[in-house]
């Protein structure tokens, strides 16, 4: 049992005073290392069981915390405090959903998604395409260049001329242009088009596209965003967990990035970076993404 | 771990609640050394475990996820406080701040050195604003004692907050540039 093994590996702490346990407790708390969690468990039991007081303080009481909690908090809006790197990834019970307004939602996702504008370095003779791996931190994850290598060739669902939606026909022509590849995924049915934004620069060779896709208050924001120079680094993304989550679907290589509203799934294919983020849940990415790139 | 002697999402609450809160009370208290604070953050986090509890009720050890979540919760509030301490210091002239803040501002008398200050806290803050911040900030007191202090909930306690900080750093970045 995993509690069993704790106890005996931290039983050399019930030997230690209680200032020894006290010092110990405040660098366990501030250890960004998940494996102190166990050591600060029983350091904070050993305490509580010895019924010390910390700072000669006494401990609250049970019955008036909990009564003010039922009162006070429990019906709260929102935490009073963020508290990042949660583990959970399930959407909110229906107890605390909100309703959020679009536009706040946007502007939600477009601060989560991107950090700082993609940086173009010319390379002289350059011919391949750019070789580009994902890198992460405990809260950021983004794609950054390591090389060059031959440019795959990706079986993917070419959109039809004839089907192509309205909001998308002039970022097909500016995509022909640098001899890119649009993929138009299918999202699910309830969900409608409502806003798209397209920028195009000749100048700078790139293309930035962004389009949502709604159902009340649940969207998808799908974008595209293409270099037709090689770049160091792609947008820079938020999340939650310390690891991104790898995924294959159909034959594209993807990251699922949770973080605390929202979930980004994120691909890097040739020269262009796509993403897209949702307040769904992070398994309405496999279809969608297969619906794409699936042959 | 928490007892498996539950059948709905209110047992598992009530007796995690009932387990761990005096533990997270002391994680809490070691990191913001305040009681009261600490007895927020505490609650807090378990406002969380209600948002968070069909995915709680499914791990192993959930008392675990609960102690990342009251040490995140307690870092993040020693930083903000420690944030608006820095930006209401920010406000200072020779130490007539508080004097400010305290008295009515019509009643203060014009003088070279308070007239910059008295008009960056008038276009800024609130004499009631400031003290708000003041009593969050540099005092530590939880939202739950000043909301009190108020009359007004911990939620509006909480947004005015929210305004005021948001206030305070665009009139500061202002100012700055």
């Amino acid at each position: 049992m995993a509690e069993d093994t704790s106890k005996s590996k931290y039983v050399y702490l019930d030997q230690m005073s209680t200032e020894e346990l006290k010092q110990l407790l405040y660098a366990a708390a501030l250890s960004e290392d998940s494996g102190e969690q166990a050591m600060l468990n029983h350091i904070l039991e050993v305490i509580v069981a010895r019924e010390e007081q910390i700072k000669d303080i006494a401990p609250p009481d049970m019955k008036r915390v909990r009564e003010e909690f039922d009162r006070l908090y429990r019906d709260l809006e929102e935490p009073l405090y963020p508290s990042e790197d949660l583990e959970d990834m399930s959407p909110p019970s229906p107890l605390r959903a909100q309703k959020k307004s679009l536009w706040y939602t946007l502007i939600a996702a477009a601060v989560l998604a991107v950090l700082i504008a993609i940086t173009c370095v010319p390379v002289l003779g350059y011919s391949n395409v750019v070789h580009m791996v994902a890198r992460w931190t405990a809260d950021q994850f983004r794609f950054c260049m390591t090389g060059t290598s031959s440019e795959q060739k990706t079986a993917s669902h070419q959109a039809d001329e004839a089907q192509i939606p309205e909001e998308y026909a002039e970022l097909q022509s500016a995509m022909e242009q640098f001899d890119a590849q649009l993929i138009i995924p299918d999202f699910p049915d309830d969900f409608k088009i409502e806003h798209s934004v397209l920028h195009y620069s000749c100048e700078l060779n790139r293309v930035n596209f962004s389009i949502v896709y709604q159902n009340q208050d649940r969207f998808f924001i799908y974008t595209i965003a293409q270099n037709s120079k090689p770049v160091l680094n792609g947008y820079r993304y938020e999340k939650l967990h310390f690891h991104a989550e790898h995924h294959i679907y159909g034959n594209i290589e993807c990251y699922i990035l949770p973080n605390v509203q929202n979930n980004t799934v994120t691909w890097y294919r040739g020269k262009t970076e796509f993403s897209i983020i949702t307040n769904m849940p992070p398994s309405t990415f496999e279809d969608i993404l297969k619906s794409a790139y699936e042959v | 771990m928490v007892d498996c002697n539950w059948t709905s999402q209110d047992g598992f609450f009530d007796i995690l609640y009932q387990k761990q809160f005096r533990k997270m009370w002391l994680l809490a208290i070691t990191l913001v050394e305040k009681p009261e604070l600490a007895e927020e953050v505490v609650q807090d986090a378990f406002v969380e475990v209600l948002i968070h509890i069909d995915y709680l009720m499914t791990v192993e050890r959930p008392d675990f996820w609960l102690q990342k979540t009251v040490r995140n919760k307690a870092l993040h509030a020693l930083r903000e406080r420690t944030r608006d301490a820095k930006r209401l210091i920010e406000l200072r002239a020779d130490g007539l701040v508080d004097d400010l803040a305290a008295r009515q501002l019509a009643d203060v008398e014009e003088t070279d050195s308070l007239s910059h200050t008295k008009q960056l806290i008038v276009e800024t803050l609130t004499p009631s604003e400031f003290h708000l911040l003041r009593r969050i900030a540099m005092e530590g007191a939880s939202y739950r004692t000043v909301s009190e202090e108020l009359g007004i909930s911990i939620s509006a306690c909480q947004k005015k907050v929210q305004r005021i900080r948001k206030k305070l750093k665009k009139q500061l970045s202002r100012n700055n540039s």
